[in-house]
């Protein structure tokens, strides 16, 4: 209050006489008129305005006062007078100068109104990301109407040597429980698939389609927009599409009746289009081929009891026990198959019934597909976005207490003119609740922008809408009232209990508990800073370091050219690698079935791993060609690789790597030549062994592998490339596989780029973690750089003394500079233990992780602590150049 | 400085003999009091409004605006027929209480 302004107070003092229902306006008139009379009374007797105006007010009487008298005077006539409609105006205008007077101190101090409301807004959206991510992942296979009735059936196979844990099941398994169990209704089995297709000139390779039992339109909820959904997938060679890909062959034409052209000549006849399959749906498709398609050439595959290619769902009727019902299953297993697992001495001992809205949350066992969420991450990311939102509302929070020495006054002032303490403290809180809703428009526009390319970047269905359907808009009002209420909170019923008295005495109203509350708030929001510095720093460096893995086989570029085992490839596959071989950009070829990160085969063999002694044992396996080896660059530790020179290598040899070695307990890798693996059919004998290398990713150990020459097999051309052709290679190869291939579209993509796939859940996470952490040192500095200010602006006259007895500029930073280094070194030391346990966790998780290095604590907190420095540096060298005969006139 | 009891007993008649002489506003009736009292009695403005209000709920006065030049806009109150017959029956009781003290207390009779 440099200057009093009478007129101000008399408007203020008018205002809340006005409230008091009991006045009515021209009661208030006289009352003012009354008060002006008294004022020029004294102040023509030399009193000064401002104790002018205390005296008369206390001799007319504040709200309070005046209020006392004229109720007791009044009040019945007024009850009878005023009805609700004026009672509800009257609160309305209250609360429409709440607003006002809110305004008025926001527009007032602009800078710190952009730091609350942008950090609260900041803080609001990665909420709202948050909260949408959440939804669309807890929301996965709901939409379906039997959702809570659906199970998916997994298998826990017990082999001779271990236990498998799988997503699949055998085909023969959904019939038999279907029969066998009164409480299951129906089932389900679908297969991966995938087709080259013609129509006409249109020819599309199909990579997301299944095999499917008639009963999947029944059992799911998936839209059947043409034909008719019991019926569609009984006879054999029948497709149904999704629209996008029906309208991908046929435009504008009715696809029903029309026929696809597979590449084997076969075809299938269109007798529906479904929806495009939801994107929070785990099993998503182009296409429904029907499973007796396969009677064609696989007779038997519905009686196969250990071939495990098929997800089998059964619908299970209302109200029953999956529980009791699984108790049931190993009875079941026995009944049906026992004698059977005896025989071969390996079979199933559970078949895990896994609710189906479960299945995207759930870790996958060995096969499942679709996209995997972990509730992990949920949990990580919902616990981000709570404190970045808190470190906001601290910002809000700090900054309305270093400014009560200021409000204080205008608190002193509405107290002394008769607002009662709840007036004021409404009057706060409508002041954050505005703030809030600036925040939050604010955050709903950031949203608006962001959503579509997050939505893209972690391939989830996230809408804006999702953010008011439902309880969803009562969410948001919470929020909007929570957050008002923890920002405005506790300003509000610490500056409206200020005592006027004591203010207008000059009394401070800044104790020593409130400074250490404040500076445990900044110890905090930097702290917290610091951890998801520290965190965003070890996933990135795990991401590294499994990127720098010896993965085994060559560093060199490999191209993979996927030809989904085309019959006219394989036919002349010698042909092609050879064509590619004449390049001077290509080093080496190889068809195989399997590549590098993608998947491999698992059959059950038998070893004899001594002469006397075989052993049963699941077996994963790569079929090759000869020069598989020599492509990939895997290195022999005994034996040979398969050669054109040993023309029996085709069908008796087998090349196994290192892990196998020790798996059958072999002493060393030539111990383990000339043994003989027996599956298939075949007697293959060890020609070599060879150094592990990677063929899953990097979350898991290398396990066994063997590897044999099964030409029908093969599946993709790779190619090693010369290390320094690598640029224009793509283009090249293309071209030249059109012209050899040119009936089937060109499916390639380089190996390095297939690996780095495999880290998608890691490299989102990494993102999220480096956005979290610049979101919050971004809102701790906007606080800090407030914070500095008002410390600054309140030692104004300070620096001016000091300045003035010499000291230096440098001094005078180091002063304004050292309370908050004291509080960085204490954030310091609360983050480093709580961060290294959190990275310890995740780490791991990875069966190849990197090393916790100290540095990276060292500068994680270095890094905070320089942005903080810097931030507060900008204030206290503002501070320190002031002019000090300006700076000692401050006040 | 009156007693509580006296100051409500007088307090209506004071402001009616006031009006009388001259129509006035809330400021000045309380002016006048404290003039004639020699400071002693001192209305505040809340109970001086409430009894105004309840006298013109009584009939005893009428108010209006006035607004003089280079004035400000004020309330005036002024004697009505019936105040000023309450008046007169409220003068005749105070003299005679008057009257009373006078003889007790062995003072020289004086009216205003």
């Amino acid at each position: 209050m440099k200057n009093f302004d009478l007129e101000a107070a008399i408007t203020t003092w008018k205002h809340f006489v006005k409230t008091e229902r009991t006045i009515s306006p021209e009661d208030a008139d006289e009352l003012e008129g009354h008060l002006r009379d008294h004022l020029d009374e004294l102040l023509s007797e030399g009193v000064h305005q401002e104790a002018a105006f205390e005296r008369a007010i206390r001799e007319i009487g504040g709200q309070k006062e005046l209020q006392k008298v004229y109720r007791a005077v009044y009040w019945d006539k007024v009850r009878a007078e005023h009805t609700l409609l004026d009672e509800l105006r009257g609160r309305l205008e209250l609360f429409a100068s709440y607003a006002r007077s809110a305004l008025r101190s926001m527009r007032k101090r602009k800078s710190y109104t952009l730091i609350n409301v942008l950090g609260l807004a900041i803080g609001l959206l990665c909420c709202s990301i948050i909260f949408l991510f959440v939804n669309s992942e807890l929301s996965f296979d709901k939409f379906h109407e039997n959702a809570d009735r659906i199970v998916r059936i997994a298998e826990d196979l017990k082999t001779s040597d271990q236990m498998l844990y799988q997503d699949t099941s055998a085909p023969p398994m959904g019939p038999a429980l279907v029969s066998d169990f009164p409480e299951v209704e129906s089932m389900v089995r679908i297969r991966f698939a995938s087709r080259l297709f013609r129509y006409n000139d249109n020819i599309f390779q199909e990579n997301d389609l299944f095999y499917s039992d008639s009963t999947f339109f029944d059992i799911f909820s998936f839209e059947l927009l043409q034909g008719n959904p019991s019926s569609a997938l009984v006879a054999p060679f029948s497709i149904v599409l999704s629209k996008t890909t029906a309208e991908k062959y046929f435009q504008n034409e009715d696809p029903i009746g029309k026929s696809l052209v597979d590449e084997y000549g076969t075809a299938y006849t269109v007798t529906g289009v479904a929806a495009d399959t939801p994107r929070n749906s785990h099993i998503r498709f182009d296409g429904l081929i029907s499973n007796t398609s396969r009677n064609s050439w696989d007779a038997d595959w519905e009686t196969q009891w250990f071939a495990n290619s098929y997800f089998t769902y059964l619908l299970l009727k209302p109200g029953t026990n999956r529980d009791q019902l699984q108790a049931k299953i190993p009875d079941f297993i026995e009944s049906r198959i026992g004698e059977l697992q005896r025989s071969i001495g390996s079979g199933y001992t559970q078949l895990p019934l896994i609710p189906f809205t479960e299945i995207h949350m759930s870790t996958h066992r060995s096969r499942g597909f679709g996209s995997n969420g972990r509730m992990i991450y949920i949990y990580i990311f919902g616990v981000i976005a709570f404190f970045i939102l808190l470190i906001a509302c601290l910002n809000f929070i700090n900054l309305a207490i270093a400014r009560s020495a200021e409000r204080a006054k205008e608190v002193g002032l509405r107290k002394v003119v008769g607002a009662q303490r709840s007036q004021l403290t409404v009057q706060f809180l409508s002041e954050s609740f505005l703030v809030t809703m600036a925040a939050w428009l604010l955050s709903l526009f950031f949203c608006w922008l962001i959503i579509p390319p997050l939505a893209g970047f972690i391939s989830r269905p996230l809408e804006m809408s999702t953010l008011f359907q439902g309880n969803n808009g009562f969410v948001q009002l919470a929020l909007l009232l929570v957050v008002s209420l923890l920002a405005g909170g506790y300003p509000a019923f610490i500056l409206s209990g200020f005592r006027p008295i004591k203010i207008l005495k000059g009394e401070s109203y800044l104790g020593r508990q409130r400074a250490f509350f404040r500076k445990g708030m900044v110890v905090f929001q930097f702290a917290v800073s610091m951890i998801l510095i520290v965190c965003t720093a070890v996933v990135v460096k795990q991401l590294n370091h499994l990127r720098s893995q010896e993965l085994g086989f060559t560093n060199d570029p490999v191209m993979i050219v996927n030809f989904r085992g085309d019959n006219e490839v394989k036919n002349k596959s010698e042909l092609i690698k050879q064509t590619f071989l004449d390049q001077p950009f290509v080093a080496a070829a190889s068809m195989s079935r399997n590549v590098p990160g993608t998947g491999f085969g698992n059959i059950y063999s038998t070893v004899a791993v001594a002469p006397d002694e075989s052993r049963s044992a699941s077996l994963n396996y790569y079929m090759v060609d000869f020069d598989f080896a020599q492509t990939y660059e895997l290195e022999l530790l005994a034996g040979r690789s398969f050669s054109q020179q040993f023309p029996s290598d085709s069908l008796e040899s087998i090349v196994i790597n290192q892990s196998m070695v020790s798996n059958f307990g072999w002493a060393s890798p030539e111990e383990a030549l000339d043994k003989v693996f027996s599956t298939l059919g075949r007697d293959m004998k060890v020609i070599g062994v060879v150094k592990d290398f990677n063929y899953q990713s990097l979350h898991t150990h290398i396990k066994p592998l063997g590897m044999f020459v099964v030409p029908s097999s093969f599946q993709a051309l790779s190619l090693r490339l010369e290390a320094d052709q690598h640029p224009g290679a793509f283009a090249r190869i293309k071209a030249i596989w059109e012209e050899l291939v040119p009936h089937r579209p060109f499916e390639g993509y380089f190996m390095e780029d297939l690996m780095a796939d495999q880290y998608e859940v890691e490299k989102i996470f990494a993102s999220i973690f480096r956005f979290a952490a610049g979101f919050a040192i971004l809102i701790a500095c906007m606080g800090l750089f407030g914070l500095s200010a008002f410390t600054a602006q309140q030692r104004t006259k300070e620096i001016g003394v000091r300045k003035v007895l010499g000291a230096s500029m440098r001094q005078i930073l180091g002063m304004l500079s050292k309370d908050f280094a004291r509080l960085l070194v204490i954030a310091f030391v609360v983050a480093v233990p709580i961060a290294y346990f959190a990275a310890e966790g995740w780490l791991s998780d990875f069966a190849y992780r990197s090393q916790l290095d100290p540095w990276i604590f060292i500068i994680a907190g270095l890094i905070a602590s320089t942005i903080a420095i810097l931030t507060i540096s900008y204030q206290s060298v503002k501070a320190a150049s002031i002019n000090p005969v300006k700076a000692i006139q401050y006040e | 400085m009156p007693s509580k009891a006296l100051t409500g007993a007088s307090a209506q008649t004071i402001v009616l003999s006031i009006l009388q002489r001259q129509e006035s506003y809330g400021y000045q009736i309380i002016k006048r009091v404290k003039e004639l009292s020699n400071g002693e009695v001192e209305w505040s403005a809340g109970s001086l409004y409430t009894l105004m209000h309840k006298m013109k709920t009584d009939q005893l006065v009428d108010s209006f605006w006035v607004e003089k030049t280079g004035e400000r806009k004020r309330r005036y109150y002024r004697i009505t027929e019936k105040g000023a017959s309450i008046l007169e029956t409220e003068k005749k009781a105070w003299l005679s209480v008057h009257g009373i003290f006078v003889q007790l207390w062995g003072l020289q009779p004086s009216v205003s």
